[in-house]
């Protein structure tokens, strides 16, 4: 990838109408977007970055602005924490900064794991744009291994916080800096090796936007960077004035708790639009909580990740970047709530009330027009198990990220058991050659995804065996208590569970938010995560749809008759039609309100 | 004697034959058949021999690149097929890697079917560690259990894919032994001779399609031999895989999963056999078809592999021809969005209506419209055949693209090529810069219908300095499958952790599979001296996900010395890859390889002896450069009437029956002692 290409001789684009060219510009920043992809997955060492893929990377404007990226859950903001540092007149070519403190980011970096990395692109010595990555690191000290922990309940127990400083000082790493760095971590090999590898990544995307600003001359690549934030604001707006008519809806959805706490927290909230303006209200929101499931919401966020990807389902032509946050006229937040914290409230696992979020807006959205929205999701789940072996001085840190059911669309079931998009599962051959675990079940958990016209996603179940002494477990699976809801009369998914030695005489429940779990050699752990909601009417679903999920194991012959009123032979094979006719009228009968 | 290639395609069978010692070449197509591709295969044969003027028995060999494998994977629509697995992982092909892929909406997105689905998946009782140790023996009554079960389930293969089996096939070797008795004649894969390499889901995958698809391909096989009999031919039948080396019939059919990327590689392999004869051996392959584009980089004249393929999504970890390809061609259509952008392709006119200026109601402009309304191919296509009908072309870009985009109709069309064209050189770039490999160092060898169309601005757009229009732009696959080694690659994992190797064990694990390798050879009657065996090893650096491939002497002994060459080597790849080495770290070997290549007698191509070498023009055509320059008076030649040493000196355009070549300004092309246009800067603006 290192190879590069001259300066050509005339090139005809110069001569290309606009119109035309900023179609190619997008090409390059996409394709320059995915080769830094491969690059780190090539090259990055811990799991979580490499097969798990937990890393975003981006292109920015010289304001900041993101045009276009390949991101999980967080991108927009991620250069400000840095503008306001460091003024674009000291920086040289080279330099590369580079922070993880989700208070002074503004939650543009969700928690202490993800590192983010920001190089300025120059053009004739000036800055005229930015290259950005974050990665969730594997380990940068904290409280425990990974620094997630249901006890973390201070931003300080994530692990060593990180200002926007210069790592790298044009083309050299600030040494003391990097010592210090290095000495905070439990795996120095997974840190040094990780951040090469996204340094690595973000330089090539420099040399390819700078190879751009070469060949194509930097006002028109700038001008492309406009145009597409333009195009997106353009595009999002009148996708959500489709969607929402003049008034106020409301979306709940609720928490199971922060590990501390047996009560829910609760995500609300109220949208309206009036007066041509359109204000996302979450100033409802329970209080902040104990433990670390607070979530600093950037507004970025909300629009441009959270919001952008409901839109894009509706118009996949939409980029996601700086343009969608024109979404929204105003987003209101409570200062001391679960989605505005203050300093130091944990904020480790904000994943939990980042998907009430993504749910309060389906269910907003949902209660202005249920015919459209798909319904709620289950998160996504993790466990992790630790261990210290003190004669050898060896650490033992596995993170395994469980898939879940995703609320059923009205186009389609709900996608089964999986875990945000590119993000993969630790397969189980290399888990066992990893680590002292082996996985004795993995498979699709039956009758979790929610009823519905429209199935929702089922979540899966994992046993996972112990083959050591002295491992502690750390489960952090939400939606155990509360479930993903259904959409326009489907049904809520099955909530998950954790179940220690299940079958065996030590069977007992294990609490889905906790830590330091001890285990013994021989114990079973068997995870099983939710399902997501349904949509529509159970009873309107396809009879050979229901058979179909019977034959597969999906959806057991009972549930079949007593969730969709579909009566099967025992094989699954054969639909009485006649007794599911009955068996439908009767129940739409007793369904009715009288 | 003569040696045939036949390769399948959407419309058209190519069929060539060659005359190995006198250089004759014979080119022909048939029209294919879909339905069943045997059919048009035997008719193209059989043309192939009464052009050539010989009976079955002078057929000496008959080479094949199948679509059949490709065609079922694509479409899912293999065979119905049960899979035998560990207790515990009936579902590991749908969960999967539990992701949704980077470039799709999470809400849009939906899970395709699996190759085989959970109905048809059994479980027996059975456990084999990391280490390859039995922990629970096979539970011989729950394999019975199964059995029963796929009796009932009117399958026509079983997989088998068993937890850990790479580290110790035995259970999975013993359940075939079982399903053999069992349910005589039943076709069988195992994972651990389909891919016996960690992480359970790339390779039960890989085992699915291949049982799935091994129905269809053994039936396949079946009938052409049944056909090549009737017509008294005896002669070795072998296929085209993946990785771009043959294999008989045989190994085929018991791994047909192998030939996903067949037709793919013919063509590398095509424009790898052209390039070497005419002495151009750094080659960039394009191909530019109807519906999609296919690039390749082939350093010295041979294709580069990746085991890092997706089809639909799922991942296929078989070593295949780096190949990128892209969802537009000649066919595609170009349209504006309700967001204002412009897209050429995924969508097609395809053969029928075909673009808008076939005159056969499409309505949509393609690209192929785009190149008629600039002036850039004649009236009329294949021999008078078809009559172009450029005012239509005109009309609908006018009206669907111009008038919408505020641009002539020149420019609209020329900006549509442009989309195009800059889309295809991302592909060369993914294949090369990011590869390690700088274009401007290779010469690019542009074919397919519209290929030599677009090789002229693709090199100025990649400062590529040479571009080779081959002699038949149309049928370098079918001449790919002239003379290409027979290959067939083995993988084992084995690993180990530097800088202390256990030299004994990476021995034995080579050792191991040149054993197989030697009776791969056996099977396909390969002389000794023919055999050639390079070994391989994939590292990395402890903790990373991908290994790198390093290739090491076949003929030393492993040891301490080799191995420090190995790391020099890792580091330095590594290095020229991603920009930076850890050269502090241990290295890490994953998996031994092994390439077992049985070499064929290379194929002469013929020397060009038509035409003059004086080029003159049949006409002059109007012809749209670009926005800059405009419409320019140009020669326009024909192909057949250029002789070896005729130059011509761009812009001019130069007509052959089935394409194109557009030469730009500011370059010069001679035709080489092969016939083809080998085409280069001009230094001065004149050509010489």
């Amino acid at each position: 990838m290192v190879a590069s290409l001259s300066k050509g001789s005339a090139r005809q684009h110069h001569e290309l109408p606009e119109a035309i060219f900023r179609e190619i510009l997008k090409g390059t920043f996409a394709a320059t977007v995915r080769e830094m992809s491969l690059l780190i997955e090539r090259t990055a060492m811990s799991p979580i970055i490499r097969e798990k893929q937990d890393y975003a990377v981006g292109l920015f404007d010289a304001a900041g602005r993101m045009v276009l990226a390949q991101f999980l859950m967080q991108g927009p903001g991620m250069i400000d924490p840095v503008l306001k540092r460091f003024p674009v007149s000291e920086m040289r070519p080279g330099d590369v900064y580079c922070y993880n403190d989700p208070y002074l980011s503004d939650g543009a970096v969700g928690h202490v794991p993800d590192l983010a990395f920001c190089l300025p692109l120059f053009e004739a010595g000036q800055v005229r744009g930015f290259v950005a990555l974050f990665g969730h690191f594997w380990d940068v000290g904290g409280i425990a291994a990974g620094g997630m922990s249901p006890h973390a309940t201070e931003v300080f127990h994530e692990g060593v916080m990180i200002p926007p400083v210069q790592l790298v000082r044009e083309g050299v790493y600030v040494r003391d800096l990097y010592d210090l760095l290095m000495r905070n971590t439990r795996f120095p090999r997974f840190l040094d090796g990780d951040v090469k590898a996204c340094i690595g990544a973000c330089q090539l995307g420099v040399k390819r936007v700078e190879e751009m600003f070469g060949q194509y001359g930097v006002d028109r690549v700038l001008a492309g960077f406009g145009h597409l934030i333009e195009q997106s604001r353009t595009s999002a707006r009148a996708l959500l004035e489709g969607m929402v008519g003049v008034g106020q809806w409301q979306g709940i959805d609720l928490v199971d708790g922060d590990g501390f706490s047996s009560q829910p927290f609760r995500v609300e909230l109220k949208l309206s639009r009036r007066d041509g303006r359109i204000v996302f209200d979450l100033r409802g929101c329970s209080d902040q909580a104990r433990g670390p499931i607070n979530f600093i919401l950037h507004p970025g966020i909300l629009t441009t990740v959270l919001l952008g990807r409901i839109l894009q389902a509706y118009d996949e032509t939409l980029v996601l970047n700086e343009g969608v946050s024109a979404v929204v006229d105003e987003m209101l937040l409570r200062s001391g709530s679960l989605l505005s914290p203050k300093f130091p409230a944990g904020v480790a696992l904000r994943a939990l009330s980042r998907n009430s979020v993504t749910n309060s807006i389906l269910k907003a959205l949902s209660s202005a027009d249920p015919s459209r929205l798909p319904a709620p999701s289950a998160n996504y789940g993790v466990v992790t198990f630790r261990s210290h072996d003190s004669s050898s001085g060896r650490m033992v840190y596995c993170f395994d990220g469980l898939g879940v059911g995703m609320g059923a669309r009205p186009w389609a079931d709900g996608i089964d058991s999986v875990y945000l998009i590119g993000q993969k599962n630790n397969p189980v051959e290399w888990m066992e050659t990893e680590y002292p675990l082996k996985v004795l079940r993995y498979a699709i958990a039956p009758d979790s995804g929610g009823a519905g016209k429209m199935r929702g996603g089922v979540g899966i179940v994992r046993d996972i065996g112990v083959v050591c002494d002295d491992i502690v477990l750390c489960t952090m699976v939400i939606n155990a208590v509360q479930p993903a809801n259904g959409v326009a009369g489907g049904r809520a998914g099955r909530v998950g569970h954790i179940v220690l030695n299940p079958g065996l005489p030590d069977e007992r429940p294990l609490p889905t938010m906790a830590d330091n779990i001890p285990l013994k050699n021989g114990d079973i752990v068997r995870v099983v995560t939710a399902g997501g909601g349904g949509w529509g009417d159970p009873l309107e679903r396809d009879p050979a749809a229901v058979a179909w999920d019977v034959r597969k194991g999906y959806v057991g012959i009972d549930a079949a008759r007593t969730a969709y009123g579909v009566v099967l032979d025992a094989s699954g094979r054969t639909i009485d039609t006649a007794a599911t006719h009955e068996l439908r009228a009767a129940m739409r009968e007793t369904l009715q309100p009288a | 004697m003569i040696v045939v290639g036949v390769d399948t395609g959407g419309t058209f069978t190519d069929v060539t034959a060659a005359e190995p010692g006198t250089g004759r070449l014979w080119i022909t197509k048939v029209p294919s058949t879909p339905s069943d591709p045997s059919s048009a295969f035997l008719a193209g044969v059989e043309r192939a021999m009464s052009l050539a003027g010989v009976g079955g028995n002078d057929v000496g060999l008959i080479a094949h690149g199948t679509t059949v494998a490709t065609n079922a994977i694509i479409e899912n629509k293999g065979a119905r097929s049960a899979l035998i697995t560990t207790e515990g992982f009936r579902y590991v092909l749908d969960l999967g890697r539990h992701d949704i892929p980077r470039n799709e909406n999470l809400y849009r997105w939906k899970k395709p079917e699996r190759p085989i689905t959970p109905d048809l998946i059994f479980e027996v009782r059975e456990r084999i560690e990391h280490d390859g140790t039995v922990s629970v023996p096979l539970d011989e009554d729950s394999v019975q259990e199964a059995v029963e079960k796929i009796r009932r389930s009117d399958v026509r293969a079983v997989a088998v894919c068993t937890l850990h089996s790479y580290a110790n096939p035995a259970h999975e070797r013993r359940i075939a032994e079982i399903l053999a008795e069992e349910m005589p004649g039943m076709l069988i894969s195992l994972s651990c001779d389909v891919l016996p390499a960690f992480r359970e889901y790339e390779r039960m995958m890989l085992t699915a399609m291949n049982s799935s698809v091994m129905p269809l391909m053994s039936g396949y096989i079946r009938r052409i031999r049944d056909g090549m009999r009737q017509r008294g031919i005896g002669a070795p039948f072998v296929i085209m895989k993946s990785n771009g080396g043959v294999s008989g019939s045989e190994t085929i059919a018991a791994q047909p999963v192998y030939t996903a990327m067949s037709g793919l590689a013919a063509g590398v392999l095509g424009a790898c056999m052209v390039g070497r004869a005419s002495g151009h051996r750094d080659l960039i392959s394009l191909d530019i078809g109807g519906t999609s584009t296919d690039v390749a980089i082939c350093p010295d004249a041979v294709p580069t592999l990746t085991a890092e393929i997706e089809i639909n999504s799922f991942p296929m970890k078989a070593p295949s021809v780096d190949v990128k390809t892209i969802g537009a061609g000649g066919g595609s259509i170009a349209a504006i969005l309700a967001n204002g952008s412009i897209v050429v392709g995924p969508e097609s006119a395809g053969a029928d209506p075909g673009p808008v200026c076939y005159g056969r109601g499409g309505i949509q402009p393609t690209v192929t419209d785009a190149q008629v309304a600039l002036g850039r191919l004649p009236n009329e296509l294949a021999g008078g055949q078809l009559k172009l009908r450029p005012d239509l072309a005109r009309m609908a870009i006018q009206r669907q693209l111009a008038d919408r985009l505020s641009l002539s109709v020149e420019q609209a069309a020329n900006g549509v090529i442009e989309i195009l064209n800059f889309n295809i050189a991302g592909a060369i770039r993914a294949v090369s810069i990011e590869r390690g490999y700088d274009p401007t160092q290779y010469v690019l060898m542009a074919f397919g219908g519209a290929g030599p169309l677009h090789g002229i601005r693709l090199a100025e757009i990649l400062d590529m300095r040479t571009v080779l229009f081959p002699r038949y732009p149309g049928v370098l696959s079918a001449l790919g499958l002239l003379g290409t080694p027979l290959r067939q690659d083995y993988v084992r994992t084995c690993f180990q952790m530097g800088p202390d190797y256990d030299a004994i064990a990476l021995g034995s694990a080579f050792a191991d599979i040149e054993e197989t390798a030697n009776r791969w050879f056996d099977t396909e009657n390969m002389a000794r001296d023919m055999r050639k065996i390079e070994r391989l090893v994939d590292v990395r650096y402890p903790h990373q996900g991908y290994e790198l491939q390093v290739p090491i002497d076949q003929g030393r002994l492993i040891d301490t010395e080799l191995m420090r060459g190995v790391e020099r080597a890792f580091h330095d790849l590594h290095k020229r890859l991603y920009g930076f080495a850890m050269e502090g770290s241990a290295i890490q070997v994953v998996n031994v390889r092994v390439a077992a290549i049985g070499m064929l007698p290379p194929l002469e191509m013929p020397p060009l002896s038509a035409g003059s070498a004086a080029a003159i023009p049949h006409v002059t055509r109007s012809v749209y450069i670009d926005d800059a320059i405009g419409f320019v008076e140009c020669p326009a030649y024909r192909r057949d009437t250029l002789g070896v040493g005729a130059t011509i000196t761009g812009p001019a355009v130069v007509d052959q029956l089935d394409s194109t070549v557009f030469l730009r300004p500011g370059w010069y092309a001679r035709v080489d002692a092969f016939g083809n246009l080998v085409a280069a800067r001009s230094e001065h603006g004149d050509g010489r």
